[in-house]
């Protein structure tokens, strides 16, 4: 049974599919529930219950020309429609739309490499492009560039950035929207409209010069709903010559806060890659006496931190450090990084991890070749798509909340504590505890994560689920700590924890929506931005 | 006892014929012991392009029978994709048959759904006593025009 979108009637509905066939052809037209299967989010808590966000119908264009009609025919119907690129947002509602019974929009059969540069360092995208293919690609011709690439691997520039998705290389090319540059989109109206230099005719420098003259609204495509991107600019990593991994201990849970700052600069000055901070002490948790320890209500005291780290003879922190770039380069980077920090902090410890050139070899893919126990994602860390990190999804997969933080050694404990305590009602695993470490997947900044995951058979555990990350969302938001990225089933409560000037940024954004999308058919939601008639 | 799906010892049934029929994956792997399933793989050689056997779950892949080429993985699907199924699925009518965990399962179900194919039949793998196991039998094959299905 076809799920029928709000305020549609069935008769209305086949009428539109049935134009729709005619613009696109009846075989990139799906409605039966067979065909609507891959447009569930396999994810999802509240899986086959009555919320449970489903496409109505699901189409699949083969060029610009073809997006065009679709909205025009989606304005006629005022059928909502929810494009994606790959679809693969898993974790953050898959490729299942934010109100049930809009058409998804997929635009996987638009996959092409446009344009790729590998002396100007950038790369021309359609939606479809999934990493995989672009990796393909730059293979295949031999290009002299990298991609930074997120997990999995079959994911889209495109999509990904769209929904500000993150990657393992350098901190300017791990933020993915950051390191766009230039796009393209169908509007609400049907129109087709460039950005940057793109608005250009004939623009030599789309890729190069994202700004181009007056307001560059590229932004409002990310997390929002104000028309379907066509094409994308990404800037691309020149392929580093060399790359060499070391690691840095310290001794005391104090000196994490000197170390956090160290790492900071030379993130910042662009010395190293991600920097893949762990705990130690993590490896106790088994024991209950730690697990306490760990957990202790008000966070754990410091002496007992370190009396634990002494009493098993392991550092409280640790951190590794990437560097990428000539050989000569990335080994005076280490011999500074290490001389900085052993001298600032008493105690503080640098063991030499692996150097190669690149391309590395299969062997040295595998990761298994460090002196240490390492928790780098060496296809990650070198710009090589991949799928094996499906080994870390758990049960019927996973819903995310991943809040923002400073990158402080004081914010990560405070973090810990807050949110262990806040979540201590629920009956999951420690996402925060005193051996919490952050993410630095952002380039400024640090996350947490909190990834519960869920039970297709089980309602009742998905329900708790459910409320945990309610719960987060309101806790972190009390602290200023906001996320960065939510399913459509969570995008409400996190939009409305930007509250800041009594929601004006939502106000700004309703306004921009109801002029742009005046009968609200893009993605109504998403980001938490209704149109008017949606709105209560 | 093994139980061969009669539809695969007629030989005048196409391929086509054989994928409509059903059953292929009982005939191809599905039996009622885990060790006879290798033999009848042997027997669904004409029909599948491609098998699969995830060693988490079968580590006796090394008595596999002669057949369509074997594809060995630890669950990660990673080369599986890029080196065979990503060329193989762009091309209509390739038949992939396979026994893995779900998680593995899982990502081909998706990658197969991009590119318009999808399992047409799945079942858990009995152990020798006729329990199920964790493990799942599947084929996956064409499901649109575009890729002959
Ligand atoms: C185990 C695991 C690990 C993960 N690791 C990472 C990671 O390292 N980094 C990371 O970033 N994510 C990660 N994810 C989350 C997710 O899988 C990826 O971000 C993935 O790339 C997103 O899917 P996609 O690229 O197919 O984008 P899509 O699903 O296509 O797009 C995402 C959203 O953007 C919007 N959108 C997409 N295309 C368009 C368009 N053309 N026009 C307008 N709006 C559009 C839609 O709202 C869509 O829902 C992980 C998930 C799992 C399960």
């Amino acid at each position: 049974m076809a799920v029928l979108p709000p305020n549609v009637s069935a008769a209305d509905f086949d009428k539109a599919l049935t134009e729709l066939r005619a613009a696109i052809g009846a075989d990139w037209v799906f409605s039966s529930d067979d065909d609507l299967g891959p447009y569930r989010d396999s994810f999802s808590p509240i899986w086959d219950t009555e919320e449970e966000r489903r496409a109505g119908a699901a189409v699949a264009p083969a060029d610009v020309e073809q997006v065009q009609a679709i909205v025009r025919i989606a304005n006629r119907y005022l059928i909502p429609l929810f494009p994606i690129s790959t679809g693969k947002n898993f974790g953050y509602g898959g490729p299942s739309p934010n109100v049930s019974g809009s058409i998804v929009v997929d635009l996987k059969r638009m996959n092409r490499v446009l344009e790729i540069d590998d002396k100007r360092h950038f790369a021309l995208v359609e939606p479809g492009v999934s990493y995989f293919d672009l990796y393909r690609h730059i293979q295949e011709r031999g290009l002299k560039v990298w991609l930074d690439v997120p997990d999995p691997g079959w994911g889209s520039p495109l999509g990904n950035a769209l929904d500000r998705g993150v990657g393992y290389t350098m901190g300017y090319y791990r933020d993915h929207i950051g390191a766009s540059c230039g796009l393209e989109a169908v509007l609400p109206n049907g129109e087709v409209m460039r950005t940057g230099m793109g608005a250009l005719p004939d623009s030599k420098t789309w890729q190069e010069y994202r700004h181009g003259f007056g307001p560059d609204p590229a932004g409002l495509f990310a997390q929002g709903n104000f028309g379907i991107v066509t094409k994308m600019g990404f800037r691309l990593y020149p392929q580093p010559e060399h790359y060499r991994t070391g690691m840095i201990t310290v001794a005391k849970r104090r000196d994490y806060i000197a170390l956090v700052e160290h790492v900071n600069y030379l993130s910042d000055a662009m010395i190293v890659g991600e920097a893949v901070y762990s705990n130690p002490l993590a490896a106790l948790l088994a024991k209950p006496d730690f697990m306490a320890l760990a957990t202790k209500q008000g966070g754990a005291p410091e002496s007992e931190m370190d009396a634990a780290a002494a009493a098993a003879g392991l550092p409280s922190w640790q951190v590794e450090l990437q560097f990428y770039g000539p050989e000569a380069a990335c080994a005076a980077n280490w011999a500074y990084a290490k001389d900085r920090i052993l001298s600032a902090i008493p105690g503080a410890k640098a063991v030499d991890g692996e150097a190669f050139p690149l391309p590395a070899t299969p062997e040295q893919l595998l990761n298994t070749g460090q002196p240490y126990k390492t928790h780098i994602r060496r296809n990650g860390a070198l710009g090589i798509p991949s799928l094996g990190i499906w080994k870390i999804v758990r049960d019927s997969g996973h819903v995310g909340f991943f809040p923002v933080l400073p990158r402080s050694g004081e914010a990560v404990y405070e973090m810990q504590r807050v949110m262990c305590d806040a979540l201590r009602e629920f009956p999951l695993p420690p996402f925060f505890s005193a051996v919490t470490a952050p993410l630095y997947w952002p380039q400024f900044a640090f996350q947490m994560v909190f990834a519960p995951s869920v039970k297709k058979e089980d309602p009742d555990h998905n329900a708790m689920v459910d409320r945990s990350m309610r719960k987060a969302i309101e806790v972190a938001a009390k602290h200023g700590w906001g996320d960065y990225r939510a399913a459509p089933i969570y995008q409400d409560a996190v939009s409305a924890s930007y509250s800041f000037g009594d929601h004006a940024l939502r106000r700004f954004h309703e306004q921009m929506k109801d002029a742009i999308d005046p009968n609200g058919i893009i993605a109504p939601g998403r980001g938490g931005i209704w149109p008017k008639r949606f709105r209560k | 006892m093994m139980k061969v799906n009669p539809v695969l010892a007629n030989p005048s049934l196409n391929r086509r014929g054989l994928l409509k029929a059903g059953g292929l994956a009982s005939a191809a792997l599905g039996v009622s012991g885990a060790s006879m399933s290798a033999k009848a793989w042997a027997a669904s050689v004409p029909a599948i392009d491609l098998r699969v056997i995830d060693q988490r779950v079968w580590p006796r892949a090394a008595d596999m029978p002669q057949g369509a080429p074997l594809h060995l993985i630890d669950g990660d699907v990673t080369h599986l994709w890029y080196d065979t199924l990503y060329q193989a699925w762009k091309k209509p009518g390739f038949v992939v048959a396979g026994v893995t965990k779900a998680d593995a399962l899982f990502v081909l179900e998706h990658l197969a759904w991009d590119n318009r194919y999808k399992v047409i039949e799945r079942r858990p793998l009995l152990d020798d006593d006729g329990q199920a196991t964790d493990a799942i039998q599947w084929v996956i094959a064409p499901a649109h025009p575009s890729v002959g299905g």
